[in-house]
């Protein structure tokens, strides 16, 4: 889709990475009312999913944070003809040595995803399993925003000593029918 | 069959526990896979795979993977199908093969120690060792076409 512009990332960083997003919390509001209006206060909202079948180590863990600050993003990548359409945004947060086991979203269609921090190798990349293939969303390409398909088979492990941060903006919408928006010609 | 296939034959109780003690004795010799990629990503796996010639069936190999230890998703380069044996450790402990088809999972664990599977690897798959056992299967590599090979 487009590039955020690194000005707008360093920012981002500056605030929320070097100076450290707090140490999450778990908030007693169900998710939906937490997702149906953005408050000014920071939260946080924590997801351990069900033990899976198999014994298993690894953790599974993500949170997700939302603080007022993080608005500029949306301002820059969301595009007009999208707005109407938007479940939630928010900071996705995988802490270090946790996974998110491979699986089909089942509220969510497709979001606009801008992978932030780590950056490069350190990035552990989202994968995608699609026709026989594994697909991988990496931060190589620092500030690139991707619409990605909730629908199909994705995982994510993050096998480093780093926090693993990137923005997401959910749709109620199905993926197919964000791209049948053109939004080339709004977002260059 | 598409990802496996659950064939009728089976390892015997007596066999399965021969395979296990060959797999756990410490005298056993390992030889590492040749010709794992490993991934670009910094700490994203330990691709740690390791064969032992199989004494009672001289046409398999055994294959550990070390507690901790993963094959991500991948496909065979050099096979197309195997027959595929889960030996230890069984039930929830054995961290199944799981093959990425048509958008759904499928799993090949050990809840039915004994069974044996045809298995296309051809078909994206992968295996995550995080228990606290080392893992360890049998596995037949077949040379030739499956057609042959389902006709029997």
């Amino acid at each position: 889709m487009m590039m955020i512009t690194d000005m707008a990332l360093a920012t981002f960083a500056k605030r929320n990475i070097i100076e450290g997003i707090k140490k999450p919390e778990y908030f007693d509001d169900p998710l939906p009312s937490a997702f149906s209006e953005h408050t000014e206060k920071p939260w946080c909202n924590v997801f351990e999913p069900e033990t899976p079948l198999y014994n298993s180590n690894i953790k599974q863990y993500t949170s997700l944070h939302w603080h007022k600050d993080f608005k500029f993003i949306s301002d820059l990548i969301l595009p007009e003809s999208l707005k109407e359409h938007v479940l939630a945004e928010y900071i996705n947060s995988t802490i270090p040595n946790t996974e998110i086991r491979a699986h089909i979203d089942l509220q969510r269609e497709a979001m606009i995803y801008l992978p932030i921090y780590p950056v490069k190798e350190n990035y552990m990349p989202m994968m995608f399993y699609y026709d026989n293939q594994e697909i991988c969303i990496d931060n190589h390409d620092i500030g690139q925003v991707y619409l990605c398909n909730l629908k199909i088979c994705h995982r994510v492990q993050n096998s480093t000593d780093l926090p693993r941060l990137n923005y997401q903006i959910t749709f109620n919408i199905p993926f197919d029918e964000i791209k049948k928006l053109n939004l080339a010609k709004q977002c260059f | 069959m598409i990802c496996f296939h659950k064939i009728q034959e089976r390892i015997s109780d007596d066999e399965m526990q021969t395979l296990a003690q060959q797999c756990l004795d410490p005298n056993t010799e390992w030889w590492g896979a040749e010709y794992v990629e490993t991934d670009s990503y910094v700490n994203y796996s330990d691709n740690s795979l390791w064969f032992s010639k199989n004494t009672t069936r001289l046409d398999s190999f055994l294959c550990k993977t070390p507690k901790g230890c993963m094959q991500p998703p991948h496909m065979d380069r050099g096979r197309d199908y195997s027959i595929y044996v889960p030996i230890y450790p069984n039930m929830y402990d054995y961290s199944p093969m799981t093959f990425y088809h048509d958008n759904e999972l499928s799993h090949i664990d050990n809840l039915d120690p004994g069974a044996m599977y045809l298995v296309n690897h051809k078909i994206m798959h992968s295996a995550f060792n995080f228990t606290d056992y080392d893992r360890f299967n049998l596995q037949i590599t077949i040379i030739g076409e499956l057609s042959q090979l389902l006709a029997l």
